[in-house]
């Protein structure tokens, strides 16, 4: 194996764990409303001349005079980001109360990229096979942790699945696929996703992506706190290598995904750059290849 | 003309805005600061829109703008917790944020160059030759930058098992 395999290995590696843990990417239109105000606001105080700067004389005043009269409190400097609350979703409470029922529900606006075909299963402990011909088994869900120490497996209803995107190595796209965990409570997730691209009408195309393997990076049980993300990277042969393997190239209307150990799949639809990454072989000629579900 | 930005800075903002927050998050370890950076930044790419939007690739000169904000901030911060406990004659109470085994834990111990460079390399997805420009370094600093954040990086996610 080169030196550069190794390196684009870490470097992906590095790009997921930086992924999974730098939390969400603020709303933008917030943002922007924010940013039309402050526009309007930075002309008009140009126009007031100097103003500005009394303003701001007096305002350090008014914050001096409050250091002196909070008399023994301490100042407590935040040094990290506070968990982004900016997304409003119901929340279940955690409460000291009975625990939440047992049927897994789909919180409205939890997993924003659920397709219509979702279904829910609210079979407890059934096995099932999931897209990959995996056998993957159904706990029946458990909202509120105990503070014991096995954290329970994550449901599908507490998990947002989204996409990212990244340039990836040479000839692939590489598509790390984000699963946080919305709920109040910490969950797990163990192994690997199913991966599989479909047409407009929800048939498979090609084959579901390969997990592989490595000894470096092998699958392991991956804790989530409320809000924590873990991580898995697709890599897709991009279309030049999808030809060369003598393919014909489908562009798939959606990724479909299943959370390791689920059988709800989700259908994500990258945009920007990563919506290369839906551009997949229609044969097994040239697969994609999905890694395990990683810690940040 | 009530100042409305322009429909070109509206395509850059609902672009860059959101990336640029999480990769400065990331980089100085605060969300609020590195959302009034990056704030700061367009108000004044619409300030001086003119001549900016004759630039190649403003998307360079805000990302610019919001590291140099942010880092005479993180100075200006350090001279204020030193006048603020001055003036209630109590040491400031350092309060280790909520998202630990986070992003934080991962970073420390790497100097903020270092940092900059890795979110804007790793999150944003620039090349090298963009991190340099944002950065105002050379490319062969950033190559630096990033060769030792991947030493630290690559021993931390060994570290931690995963």
């Amino acid at each position: 194996m080169s030196e550069n395999d190794h390196d684009d290995r870490l470097d992906r590696r590095i790009r997921a764990a930086l992924l999974a843990r730098a939390g969400e990417r603020p709303p933008v239109d917030a943002a922007w409303r924010r940013f039309v105000a402050r526009a309007r606001r930075s002309r008009a105080r140009r126009r007031a001349g100097g103003l500005g700067f009394v303003a701001a004389l007096a305002a350090g005043a008014v914050a001096f005079a409050l250091v002196q009269g909070s008399g023994p409190s301490t100042i407590k400097i935040v040094t990290s980001p506070a968990p982004s609350t900016s997304t409003s979703r119901p929340t279940p409470s955690s409460g000291s109360g009975p625990p939440p029922p047992v049927t897994v529900t789909t919180v409205p606006g939890a997993s924003t990229t659920t397709g219509p075909d979702t279904t829910t299963t609210t079979t407890p402990a059934t096995t099932t096979t999931t897209a990959l011909g995996v056998s993957a088994t159904t706990v029946p869900a458990t909202a509120t942790t105990t503070q014991g120490v096995p954290v329970p497996p994550c449901p599908a209803s507490q998990l947002r699945i989204s996409p990212e995107f990244s340039q990836g190595a040479t000839g692939n796209w590489a598509l790390p696929i984000l699963f946080r965990n919305t709920g109040p409570a910490a969950c797990s997730l163990y192994g690997y996703p199913g991966v599989s691209w479909v047409s407009a009408s929800g048939a498979q195309i090609g084959v579901p992506a390969r997990q592989v393997h490595t000894a470096s990076y092998p699958p392991r049980t991956v804790d989530l706190g409320p809000g924590q993300a873990g991580v898995a990277v697709v890599e897709v042969p991009d279309q030049a290598n999808q030809q060369l393997a003598g393919c014909r190239s489908v562009r798939a209307a959606a990724i479909r995904v299943y959370a390791p150990g689920s059988t709800s799949p989700v259908q994500l639809t990258p945009t920007g750059p990563g919506s290369n990454a839906l551009v997949y072989c229609s044969t097994a000629a040239a697969p994609a290849d999905v890694g395990p579900v990683a810690q940040g | 003309m009530a100042g409305r930005p322009a429909p070109e800075l509206e395509g850059l903002f609902t672009q860059a805005y959101a990336g640029l927050v999480r990769a400065l998050t990331v980089a100085c370890g605060d969300r609020e600061m590195a959302e009034d950076a990056v704030m700061d930044a367009f108000v004044q790419a619409h300030r001086h829109w003119d001549r900016i939007s004759s630039y190649e690739n403003p998307a360079v000169w805000v990302r610019r703008a919001a590291i140099n904000r942010l880092s005479n901030r993180r100075r200006g911060l350090g001279r204020r917790l030193r006048f603020l406990s001055r003036a209630s004659g109590q040491r400031p109470e350092v309060v280790p944020g909520p998202s630990g085994g986070g992003v934080a834990t991962l970073l420390a111990g790497l100097p903020v160059q270092q940092r900059v460079a890795v979110a804007l390399f790793y999150l944003e997805d620039l090349p090298v030759a963009e991190v340099a420009a944002a950065m105002g370094v050379s490319e062969s600093t950033v190559k630096t930058h990033l060769r030792r954040a991947r030493e630290h990086l690559a021993a931390a996610l060994e570290v931690s098992g995963q």
